[in-house]
């Protein structure tokens, strides 16, 4: 049998030992120097009506099941929504009063007042990603002022963050990945700690923290704004297990995402305003964080700087 | 005889297929999907392996790449070493019985699979799911129906197929 086949003349193996060569080079460029950003930003760009087509299911299948509420459903559901904002409106009534108190303490204090961030609302898309590890791709992208690092979060708590973006879809990294980790603080008492994801969709690891450390089961975790990714006093996760094994270092803390990252529909991105990122230090300090914590970064995914 | 089918249905069905695995089910099923891109392209490398070969399955790993958002080149190593595969070590695997045919797809789909998986583990953190033999078993299940309707594209290959 002529080996030699196709248009260029060249064996299996010829071919084989190239493609081999050039993915290789693909691979190394773009998991450690992420050479590629560019690139998969146009090419994902113009790929989005393919994840259009592919959500297009899913959409259609949405829309069918919303056209056959019926009227006696729309009224309950209408009477329940509008319990719960009259209910919501006046929680706000005292939240009013206390940012108000909150920012006279600071003045007094000389501290910056914290301002509110610019929200856009996101839904995500049905699409299949990477089976490898835990992302998920939402319609909004470049034109909507989307950004690498922008964190995601519901009304639950956080999700995840951007890792990548292109014209009108971004992809999002969730907590609970193995690639992410994040800064918290216990909300009861104030200690700080890392979260790091394990791979399992709810189940996230309370980092390096000694036996002795006042951690509770049902503990929450809140966003400590420390790695400059996340805003402050977000709700990140429920503390599920604690556990001082004998012999071991560390305490074994596990806890469970507040959001229920395997159901999510719609979401937040947060936009920080640009000076809440005093970008240097913040590098420094996760460099320094990178060499105690081989596997774990300060809120950021591992491939960024 | 075998320059019949034209590189447009290829392509196409190619794409057809990208979609195909872009799409999400219900988590139920969701892992039983198969692999529809692998399943078509060794269709056509056994099929016309004078237009579909190494470089075709390379790139089209490649685009699953840009489209399932992992790292560059993974998706195009496996295929490609896939194609390889049934390239050089089954020469004459046009002339195999259906049933040979498909259990020779199979394992080579799940040698692939464990290259997928290893050259992953080595360049980064992975998740470890052993739920993607269960699309193994079915990629090896399927691979019959997608062959035959792929085979009503084209018509010169009847007596091959058993």
């Amino acid at each position: 049998m002529n080996e030699k086949i196709g248009y260029t003349g060249l064996t299996a193996n010829a071919r084989f030992v190239i493609s081999g060569i050039l993915s290789l080079i693909l691979i190394v460029c773009d998991s450690h120097f992420s050479l590629f950003k560019d690139v998969s930003f146009y090419v994902e760009s113009y790929l989005t009506p393919v994840f259009y087509i592919a959500d297009a299911p899913n959409s259609l299948s949405r829309n069918v099941s919303d056209r056959f509420y019926s009227y006696q459903e729309l009224l309950e559901e209408n009477k329940f929504l509008k319990n719960q904002i009259s209910e919501i409106r006046t929680e706000l009534l005292r939240f009013d009063s206390l940012v108000e108190d909150n920012e006279q303490l600071r003045r007094l204090n000389n501290s910056p007042i914290r301002s509110s961030y610019k929200k856009i609302g996101a839904e995500i898309m049905m699409v299949d990603t990477n089976p490898f590890s835990l992302t998920i791709m939402i319609n909004r992208g470049e034109d909507d002022g989307v950004y690498e690092g922008e964190p995601v979060i519901n009304e639950e708590g956080v999700i995840g963050q951007v890792i990548s973006v292109a014209k009108s879809t971004s992809r999002v990294l969730l907590i609970s990945d193995q690639n992410h980790a994040i800064p918290v603080v216990v909300m009861r008492n104030g200690i700080r700690a890392i979260v790091s994801g394990t791979g399992i969709i709810n189940e996230l690891n309370v980092v390096n923290m000694p036996r002795n450390v006042d951690i509770q089961v049902g503990d929450i975790l809140i966003t400590s704004g420390l790695g400059g990714k996340f805003p402050k006093g977000y709700p990140v996760a429920k503390v599920t297990v604690f556990d001082r094994k004998e012999g071991l270092q560390f305490a074994e803390i596990k806890a469970q995402p507040l959001a229920s990252l395997d159901r999510l529909r719609y979401m937040l991105l947060v936009s920080l305003p640009n000076e809440a990122l005093p970008k240097q230090s913040i590098i420094k300090d996760e460099s320094f964080i990178n060499s105690i914590l081989p596997r774990t970064t300060l809120g950021t995914n591992k491939e960024q700087p | 005889m075998q320059n019949q089918v034209s590189i447009f249905v290829i392509w196409l069905s190619i794409i057809v297929a990208l979609v195909l695995s872009l799409i999400k089910l219900p988590i139920v099923v969701d892992n039983l999907v198969p692999n529809y891109v692998v399943m078509v392209v060794l269709y056509w490398v056994i099929v016309c392996p004078n237009k579909v070969n190494v470089g075709v399955g390379w790139f089209a790993g490649l685009l699953m790449d840009f489209l399932f958002g992992s790292t560059l080149g993974l998706h195009a190593c496996a295929i490609a070493f896939m194609v390889w595969i049934i390239a050089t070590q089954f020469k004459n695997i046009a002339f195999y019985s259906l049933l040979q045919k498909t259990i020779v797809v199979g394992i080579v789909n799940f040698i692939g699979q464990f290259i997928l998986f290893w050259t992953e583990h080595i360049f980064g953190v992975v998740t470890v799911d052993y739920n993607f033999l269960w699309s193994c078993v079915s990629t090896l299940v399927l691979w019959p129906i997608v062959s035959g309707i792929l085979s009503l594209t084209h018509s010169f290959n009847r007596n091959y197929e058993g």
